[in-house]
């Protein structure tokens, strides 16, 4: 039997440093996130597709946003959908579960809000059981998974766990609650072991798995990467041959957006032009990237320039997204660009008492500000040239 | 350049070529009166330079002479670098002739004087002419020398260049002046007086707005989860209640308990029924025990009211011999108190007739007393009246006496005057000649004798013939008619005092004044006879003692017929019946007094006694009635009972109340649980069933609310749209952060920038500041002076105060300016280039004290600077002690 694993979709997230018209882009990505899951079930064959919590990102969303992904599923109906929940989107009373039951939900989808085992198919005459554990609290400090060990199902039917927490042993990777029994799979005779609420996908053993989220939404690169490559956009492609065979798991990408992360310490002006390129080279298409720039070092004014006409304009507008992370780029004025400014005069003598508060390190905030000052009186001093 | 002649040729109003030379290189004055013609030279000169030969401007169009129209010239001379120049033009429009040539042979003609002398004097071209840059300063016609010396850019930037040479550049040139403002303007955008405006304003209203929508949604967000916790609560809460609640067994138990009610209650009324009879039959037993008690007790009274009845009778009969007795006693007395007050009165009403008598004596009293008072004005009056007679038969008065003894001074006088000049005749004739001897015709007696003699006076000498002596007095006539008319003034006054002389004229005074003193004294005494008397509302006069009398009189009258008597008792008699009358009316008193007080014992004895029987009395009435009503009552019941049988009826029906009571016991000791025991479990019962159902009503209640209420609000997706406002809030934020900085950097920008400039130009205006001063301290000792970047006064500052230069008076603002012009050309001395400044008609309104130091300025300004003046005060610019110049023609009409 052939399944696919994914998590963590959070639909209804809100990106909180992008502006509006970049977040509704992300927010489409996650909502088409539903269709390239179906679509990789029906390439690779696979009859069901387990999200193991976080379906949605909060639990009081409008009935579109709550609708969207079911309707998403229902396009797909030889797919059967399993939903559970997890802590963004755990069980309340008469909460975003109960309204969905409400809804006229279609055949292909089954929600899992209570634990216990349900079988789900036949695969060629050996039932399927899958055993959920979803949350009813946004952290808990009981083990959910504790009761597999001892749930019943048919002799020799195949058992596929569920579940949405942080794995003991393995590091938090955001809240560390929740925790998951890592043996689970053995002690509980579970074939395998779908895990969700970490976005980044990570093997814990052969038959416990996290999928991930199919569409990036953080800045946060797998701990120990040199890469800029952020965490997200893949799901697993799950084989399970029999009752106690290892699962043979596939990682695919399917996320429309890569997230990256650039670090960048700059010394000189001329090394705007290797950034530039460097971002450049980022991707083939360019619009698929959201980028996390975050600069430090010194730039003359001339360099600051510079910087944003190429770097914050330029591939600013050629990427998805930006967020610029400059505080730490600081402004170190050339004699070239005091000259640019004026060679004498008051204005100059200005510029000159300017960059004296900027290199004073005993006030740093008055120091911020006279550097971006004298920036402005950069520019001011360029807009005029050109005005005349 | 330095001015040296100028000749206007048909010029305005110049008929003919006039001229002025000989221009020194210090001050020059051209004293001229009022239409000489000293604007027009200036125009002459602005003409000459600025305006082209061919120009037909209106400016060159005004240089043609008022009437006729001629073509006007001009030929000035000036020294420029060491060479003289003269530029000579002929204003003829299309025909218009420039002639420029120097001392060293160099000559242009047309535009290429024109082009050169642009060039020599460093002014820009324009249409027509050349901008006068900062000649136009330095150069200042008439009535424009008030106020601030306005630069033109072109004056601005020749003074600029002249200060750059000196200080360098010390401005960021056209572009730094703009980068303030362009800072002040970007600042202005987001920040006003009043706090953040524009984009600014815009974004905190917005943040504010959003932050009140987030948190009525979180509010929204927290109170949706609560009501899912309280449903869930809820829920679980019924679940419990549903878990712990057997309806079946309730309504079984409520049932048995209802059906053990209804025997418990079967048992009660019989109870309550026994109860109920022992309860009647020993109430009518003991009713009649009573009705035995009280007929042997009735019997018990009867006996005691008679033998009260009769003892109160006797009591009686002794109250009524004593109320008796007391009675005669206090009629006996009561009768000696009428006769003692009957006297009484009657002595009262002799005592009233006394008082009326004695006031009858005291009128008659009081008539005879005024009749005496009117009888002796009586005789007083006639006394007057004789006194009266007696003082107007004397003539003489006291102004008599005077004019008598006036005329008799006036006769002394005058009769002195005459001996003062009279001739003494002295004569001593021998006695037995004494009769011989007459002088004039009287015979001497005596035989020595001397006389004064005033007038001829003739000495007969019997036998011997006549003498005649006649003195020489001058006014002898006067003399003697004063003496006569004194004379006769003494004779017409004696006769109208009719006496003799003066001492009986004195005589007859002194008995006159003794007259009328008398007379006085007369009628004194009869205004003293009739005083005013407040007490007896009697006026003073005679006249009111008349009418008092007659009024006295008719009361008398009345009053005699009232006492019916014709002649009054002596007031002595009167008197003597009255004490006597008061005498026996004090015995009357006492004696009533003490029979008033003999009365009271009996009187108030008798009211005892009255009052005790009355009560003996209504006592013996009311024992009557009740032995009556007691005696009925006693025949009555015998008559049904007798004693006997009534005793014996009261044993039976104790009897058989005995034995009610006892089943009453019996039956009451066998009732087993109250019907108020079951009723209370009953009820407890029914209580924990509604309680039961009302809790889980409620909770269904609470449930369905509660249901309804979350799912009212999904529709809202609460949550969801909280975070997209947290997400606009978060970009607001970050927004106003911006601004915030934004400020922060434009401010320390433009307070940076500001002060820089404000350095720098202290620094730029330093050149002409330095030369104002020498001058400036000259006219305004301790005042300094302020320019700004556009090189116009802006403020003095004298004795610490700081004054704007527009509100500084019109005479002190023209001697600044004057100043500034004076340092502007002496600044260009610095570079080379001398400069004339030209003041035409200027320091009109300065002060004695001002104008003298003025003139101290300008002659030391000229020491460099070579200055024309043009001026109609010839006396006044006398003083300035500068070189004369004169306006002579040199040419007639041509």
């Amino acid at each position: 039997m052939r399944l696919i694993h994914s998590s963590d979709l959070q639909i209804g997230k809100v990106f909180m440093y992008f502006e509006p018209e970049v977040a509704a882009l992300l927010q489409d990505a996650r909502q088409a996130a539903v269709r390239k899951l179906g679509e990789l079930a029906i390439k690779h064959g696979a009859s069901a597709v387990l999200l193991a919590g976080d379906i949605y990102d909060k639990q009081q969303l409008s009935p579109q946003t709550l609708a969207k992904p079911i309707e998403g599923m229902r396009q797909f109906p030889r797919i059967t959908w399993h939903l559970m929940p997890g802590n963004h989107d755990h069980v309340r009373e008469n909460g975003l579960w109960d309204r969905l039951l409400r809804t006229n939900l279609p055949e292909n989808v089954k929600l899992h809000t209570s634990p216990g085992a349900v079988k789900i198919m036949d695969d060629d005459g050996t039932p399927v059981f899958l055993l959920p554990a979803p949350l009813f609290h946004i952290s808990t400090v009981d083990d959910l998974t504790g009761y597999m060990d001892k749930e019943a199902t048919p002799e020799g039917a195949i058992r596929i766990g569920m579940a949405h927490g942080s794995i003991q042993g393995f590091g938090s990777d955001g809240e560390a609650s929740n925790y998951i029994n890592p043996a689970r799979a053995e002690t509980a005779g579970l074939a395998y072991l779908a895990m969700g609420d970490w976005h980044r996908q990570i093997k814990i053993n052969d038959r416990v798995w996290y999928s991930g989220t199919p569409e990036p939404d953080q800045f946060k690169r797998p701990p120990g990467s040199s890469g800029t490559l952020c965490n997200g956009g893949t799901a697993l492609v799950v084989d399970i041959a029999g009752v106690r065979a290892s699962p043979a798991v596939t990682p695919v990408e399917v996320g429309r957006y890569r997230w990256r992360q650039v670090v960048k310490t700059l010394t000189e002006d001329s090394q705007i032009d290797l950034l530039e390129s460097e971002l450049r080279a980022l991707e083939p298409d360019l619009s698929r990237v959201v980028l996390d720039l975050q600069v430090s070092g010194t730039l003359s004014l001339a360099g600051r320039k510079s910087f944003e006409e190429r770097i914050i304009h330029g591939v600013g507008a050629a990427v998805c997204g930006t967020r610029v992370q400059d505080e730490e780029l600081v402004l170190e004025p050339t004699e070239t660009d005091m000259d640019d400014i004026d060679r004498s005069g008051f204005v100059r003598v200005a510029a000159d008492r300017l960059k004296t508060i900027a290199a004073n390190p005993s006030d740093p905030e008055q120091a911020r500000i006279a550097s971006l000052a004298l920036r402005r009186l950069y520019i001011e001093h360029l807009k005029q040239a050109a005005g005349s | 350049m330095k001015i040296r002649s100028i000749q206007l040729t048909n010029f305005r109003k110049f008929v003919g070529t006039f001229g002025v030379d000989g221009i020194t290189d210090g001050v020059n004055v051209l004293v001229g009166q009022n239409e000489l013609g000293k604007s027009t030279i200036l125009a002459a000169i602005n003409g000459v330079i600025f305006e082209k030969a061919k120009s037909q401007t209106e400016t060159v169009r005004s240089f043609r002479h008022f009437v006729n129209g001629t073509v006007p010239e001009v030929e000035l001379a000036f020294d420029l670098d060491d060479t003289r120049w003269t530029i000579r033009k002929r204003f003829a429009f299309q025909s218009g002739k420039a002639l420029l040539t120097s001392s060293d042979n160099r000559r242009f003609e047309d535009e290429a004087a024109e082009t050169e002398l642009q060039r020599l004097l460093e002014f820009a071209n324009r249409r027509g002419g050349g901008e006068h840059g900062i000649w136009g300063t330095l150069w200042v016609s008439q009535g424009s020398s008030f106020g601030d010396p306005k630069l033109d850019d072109a004056g601005r930037s020749t003074l600029q260049s002249c200060i750059e040479a000196q200080v360098g550049v010390v401005t960021g040139g056209e572009r730094g002046r703009k980068i303030p403002l362009a800072v002040d303007q970007a600042l202005r955008e987001i920040l006003s007086a009043r706090g953040p405006s524009g984009k600014f304003k815009d974004a905190k209203d917005r943040l504010e707005e959003v932050g009140v929508r987030a948190n009525q949604l979180e509010e929204k967000r927290r109170e949706i989860f609560e009501y899912m916790d309280s449903l869930a609560r809820q829920k679980r809460e019924r679940k419990e209640l549903q878990a712990d609640w057997s309806e079946e067994d309730h309504r079984q138990e409520l049932e048995d308990t209802r059906t053990r009610r209804t025997a418990a209650a079967t048992k009660a009324i019989e109870i309550d029924a026994a109860r109920n009879e022992a309860k009647i039959a020993a109430e009518r037993a003991a009713r009649e025990r009573q009705a035995v008690e009280d007929r042997s007790g009735l019997v018990r009274e009867l006996d005691s009211i008679e033998a009260k009845v009769k003892a109160l009778t006797s009591e009686i009969r002794e109250a009524t011999a004593d109320t008796n007795e007391t009675k005669s006693k206090v009629e006996a007395c009561e009768t000696t108190l009428t006769g003692l007050r009957e006297k009484l009165r009657a002595n009262g009403e002799q005592s009233r007739r006394l008082e009326r008598l004695r006031s009858a004596v005291d009128l008659q009293a009081e008539i005879v007393r005024h009749e005496a008072t009117l009888a002796r004005a009586l005789n007083l009056q006639a006394e007057s009246g004789q006194l009266s007679q007696s003082i107007g038969e004397i003539k003489a008065t006291d102004d008599a006496v005077s004019r008598i003894e006036a005329a008799e001074t006036e006769i002394s006088g005058a009769q002195a005057a005459l001996n003062a000049v009279a001739t003494n005749l002295t004569l001593a004739i021998e006695p037995g000649a004494l009769g011989r001897v007459r002088l004039d015709g009287v015979p001497l007696d005596i035989a020595a004798t001397s006389r004064a003699v005033v007038a001829k006076t003739r000495i007969d000498i019997e036998g011997v013939g006549e003498m005649a002596v006649e003195p020489q007095i001058r006014d002898r006539d006067g003399m003697l008619k004063r003496l006569r008319l004194a004379e006769l003034e003494l004779t017409a006054a004696l006769e109208e005092a009719c006496v003799e002389n003066l001492s009986a004229a004195r005589q007859a005074v002194a008995r006159r004044n003794e007259f009328e003193r008398k007379l006085a004294d007369v009628r004194r005494e009869i205004t003293a006879l009739a005083p005013k008397e407040p007490a007896a509302k009697l006026a003073a006069g005679l006249d009111a003692r008349q009418t008092r009398v007659r009024e006295l009189q008719g009361r008398l009258k009345t009053d005699l017929a009232v006492l019916g008597i014709v002649a009054l008792p002596t007031a002595a008699e009167i008197a003597k019946e009255i004490r006597e009358t008061h005498e026996r009316a004090e015995q009357l008193a006492a004696d009533i007094t003490m029979a008033e007080t003999a009365v009271e014992g009996p009187k108030g004895m008798l009211a005892q006694a009255t009052a005790t029987l009355h009560e003996l009395e209504q006592r013996l009435a009311g024992l009557r009635g009740m032995l009556e009503t007691k005696q009925s009552a006693i025949t009555a019941g015998r008559a049904q009972f007798s004693d006997d049988q009534l005793a014996a009826h009261a044993m039976e029906l104790t009897r058989r109340a005995e034995e009610a009571q006892a089943a009453f016991k019996t039956i009451e000791s066998n009732q087993g649980e109250t019907v108020a025991a079951i009723d209370a479990r009953i009820k407890r019962l029914e209580a924990a069933g509604k309680n039961h159902h009302d809790a889980l009503g409620r909770l269904n209640t609470e449930i369905t609310r509660l249901t309804a209420l979350i799912e009212a609000n999904e529709g809202a997706g609460v949550e969801e749209t909280l975070e997209v406002a947290r997400a606009e809030q978060s970009r607001l934020e970050a927004a106003v952060k911006g601004y915030e900085e934004e400020v922060r950097v434009l401010q320390i920008l433009q307070q940076t920038l500001h002060e820089a400039e404000r350095e720098a130009n202290e620094l730029y205006l330093a050149p002409i500041v330095s030369r104002v001063e020498p001058y400036l301290k000259m006219l305004l000792p301790g005042a300094s002076l302020m320019l700004d970047d556009k090189l116009s006064i802006s403020t003095i500052e004298r004795n610490g105060t700081k004054e704007e230069f527009d509100r500084l008076s019109g005479g002190t603002q023209e001697q600044l300016a004057i100043l500034t012009r004076l340092a502007f050309a002496e600044l260009l001395l610095t570079q080379g280039r001398p400069a004339t400044v030209i003041l035409d008609d200027a320091l009109a309104f300065s002060d004695d004290l001002r104008i003298e130091r003025m003139f101290d300025i300008l002659m030391r300004a000229g020491e460099n600077v070579q200055i024309l003046v043009l001026t109609c005060r010839k006396r006044l610019f006398a003083k300035l002690g500068a070189a004369e110049l004169n306006l002579r023609e040199i040419h007639g009409t041509t």
